[in-house]
């Protein structure tokens, strides 16, 4: 029997499953928790576990094809890619600077402007000043602990009222028909907060270590689905019990944040150490995909293996620093059409996911596409790929138009 | 338990669960597959071209042919073959793959390699070049080939 070490189960699958859940996707969790209580909880579960498919599609065809290699070898498809890509991280850079930073400003009280620029100099220095990956790995491995929060919050709430349990399983997995019809814009918009696109580009660099052990990679990625799927949950769990309960409809974390400390004292500080977890792992894994894709991009007549020399680049520290200037203009941006007077936290977060829906999908069209070119094709498991692309770019083109009516 | 929770924990891991797990299966089940495979029996390497790897790459568009006792570090000499007659051409230019160890890619072969793709190859054939799999070419798992072009002087 093979013994499998905890280190080995928070690897690179690991990471880069807890990295997807940020500020997007604990905004919607909150919504249909505090719209539909439980109800439809079961989309959570699956939109997780059809992200976990992709994942290991996008190790197998990164770790045979040389991370981005096989795409590079189209310049136009690259160039599409790399542009779909960044455009996609970048809102997604915005959306959780902005997120994060409006929830501390409300709990301490300070101007979230200063809070914006403090978390994304905190994010650029820990990628330029880490001495490798793995230094970068351990710290994203100590952030994703922090997302157990989450899970801490619901377990405790559970152990005091332990008939809630029952509730909780039937939402998870039972699918109330008439669900589908009543919240099926809802439950759109579930997925389209799953695809997240940098994870799945991250899952593609991990054969950076010289090392490919798929079954090994593969546990790590079912352990990051496990561990993602009950934060989500958790989330989801914690606005049904506090806000679906007193009847106020929540589009975002901060409401959220607003109702937590009628759990007790310590679910609001809790809480927040959780997004502050989500939104910083989000941007540093990020930042590393940006600086990834862009020094291949730059650099053709080199064959980047590994990330360390791509973290080490002038490239690395001047596309991380474009990135995060951006993202704060973007702050900025938000801030000056949308105004303080209304509650533009939720405007731009729609926005901005409208952005990422867009260009979230084209990492997975490609990973399939490619993956028919390794030695681990199978015949099921393409056409279960090709299935579950047409349902999420399906489910990504319906969300909006819908949105766009 | 309520049956409709069972009823759908059941579709759950028909759906969301079985085809992980399949996944999981596919590639365990291959590792074992390829370990066995014996490097002295690869041959011809007509498998690259029904896998379709390298042509889809736009690297070539042939299949190669080896000599049998291909160890790591040698270098392939191909032919191309054209599957419509039979014929082979040996009016290409010049593929070869590089068979490496993934340990030793990291020291100076990856050097190596790396200086003379930067030094020797324009910018057009760069981007023909491409690492495979060693699986494609009949070998253990985790080695690594590298096919590109004019590689045939790498030894000078």
């Amino acid at each position: 029997m093979r013994k499998w070490r905890l280190s080995r189960l928070i690897g690179t699958g690991f990471i880069s499953a807890c990295s997807g859940l940020e500020i997007t996707n604990i905004g919607v969790f909150t919504y249909i928790g505090s719209v539909y209580g439980f109800n439809l909880f079961w989309s959570i579960l699956l939109s997780a576990t059809i992200l976990a498919f992709f994942q290991q599609l996008a190790y197998i065809v990164g770790s045979e094809l040389n991370g981005l290699e096989a795409i590079k070898t189209r310049r136009k498809l690259y160039a599409l890619f790399t542009g779909g890509l960044f455009l996609a991280n970048i809102a997604t850079m915005t959306a959780n600077i902005v997120g994060f930073s409006v929830i501390i400003s409300d709990l301490l009280g300070v101007n979230y402007v200063y809070v914006a620029i403090l978390l994304g100099i905190a994010a650029y220095s820990i990628v330029a000043g880490a001495k490798g990956i793995d230094e970068i790995e351990r710290v994203l491995s100590i952030l994703t602990l922090f997302l157990a929060t989450y899970i801490y919050l619901a377990i405790t709430y559970i152990t005091h009222y332990p008939e809630v349990l029952l509730e909780l399983l039937r939402g998870t997995f039972y699918v109330d028909p008439t669900m589908l019809t009543r919240a099926g814009l809802d439950i759109i918009a579930v997925f389209g907060a799953a695809a997240a696109p940098y994870a799945l580009v991250m899952e593609m660099l991990s054969n950076s270590k010289d090392k490919v052990n798929y079954t090994e990679e593969f546990a790590s990625i079912g352990m990051g689905l496990f561990f993602t799927s009950l934060a989500g949950l958790s989330i989801g769990f914690l606005s049904a019990i506090t806000l679906h309960s007193k009847g106020i409809v929540a589009t975002n974390p901060r409401d959220l944040v607003a109702v937590l400390g009628t759990l007790g004292p310590l679910a609001k500080p809790l809480f927040v150490l959780g997004v502050f977890a989500s939104s910083l792992l989000a941007i540093i894994t990020i930042m590393i995909v940006n600086a990834y894709v862009v020094y291949e991009y730059r650099r053709r007549r080199d064959w980047p293996r590994g990330l360390d020399p791509v973290i080490h680049s002038p490239i690395s520290r001047e596309v991380n620093l474009q990135a995060l200037l951006a993202s704060l203009i973007g702050v900025g941006v938000l801030l000056y059409f949308i105004g303080t007077d209304v509650n533009w936290f939720v405007e731009s977060i729609k926005l901005l996911s409208v952005i990422i829906s867009l260009t979230g999908w084209t990492p997975l069209l490609l990973i399939v596409y490619f993956y028919r070119y390794t030695s681990l094709r199978d015949n099921v498991v393409e056409i279960i790929a090709y299935a579950l692309l047409t349902i999420v770019i399906g489910v990504n083109i319906i969300g909006f138009i819908l949105d766009i009516i | 338990m309520d049956a409709n929770i069972l009823l759908g924990l059941s579709l759950y891991t028909l759906i969301g669960l079985a085809p992980l797990l399949y996944n999981y299966y596919v590639v365990s089940k291959r590792k074992d597959d390829t370990s066995s495979t014996k490097i002295n029996n690869v041959g011809n390497l007509s498998m690259i071209s029904q896998g379709n790897t390298i042509n889809s790459l736009n690297t070539f568009n042939s299949s190669l042919q080896v000599d049998s006792n291909i160890k790591p570090l040698d270098i392939i000499q191909p032919i191309k073959f054209n599957a419509d007659n039979n014929s082979i051409n040996r009016k290409l230019p010049p593929i070869i793959i590089l068979v490496v160890n993934p340990e030793e890619f990291n020291s100076d072969i990856r050097k190596l390699v790396v200086r003379y793709l930067t030094r020797n190859l324009k910018e057009k054939e760069d981007s023909m070049a491409t690492i495979v799999s060693g699986q494609d070419v009949g070998l253990k798992p985790g080695v690594i080939g590298i096919g590109t072009t004019q590689i045939a002087e790498m030894e000078a």
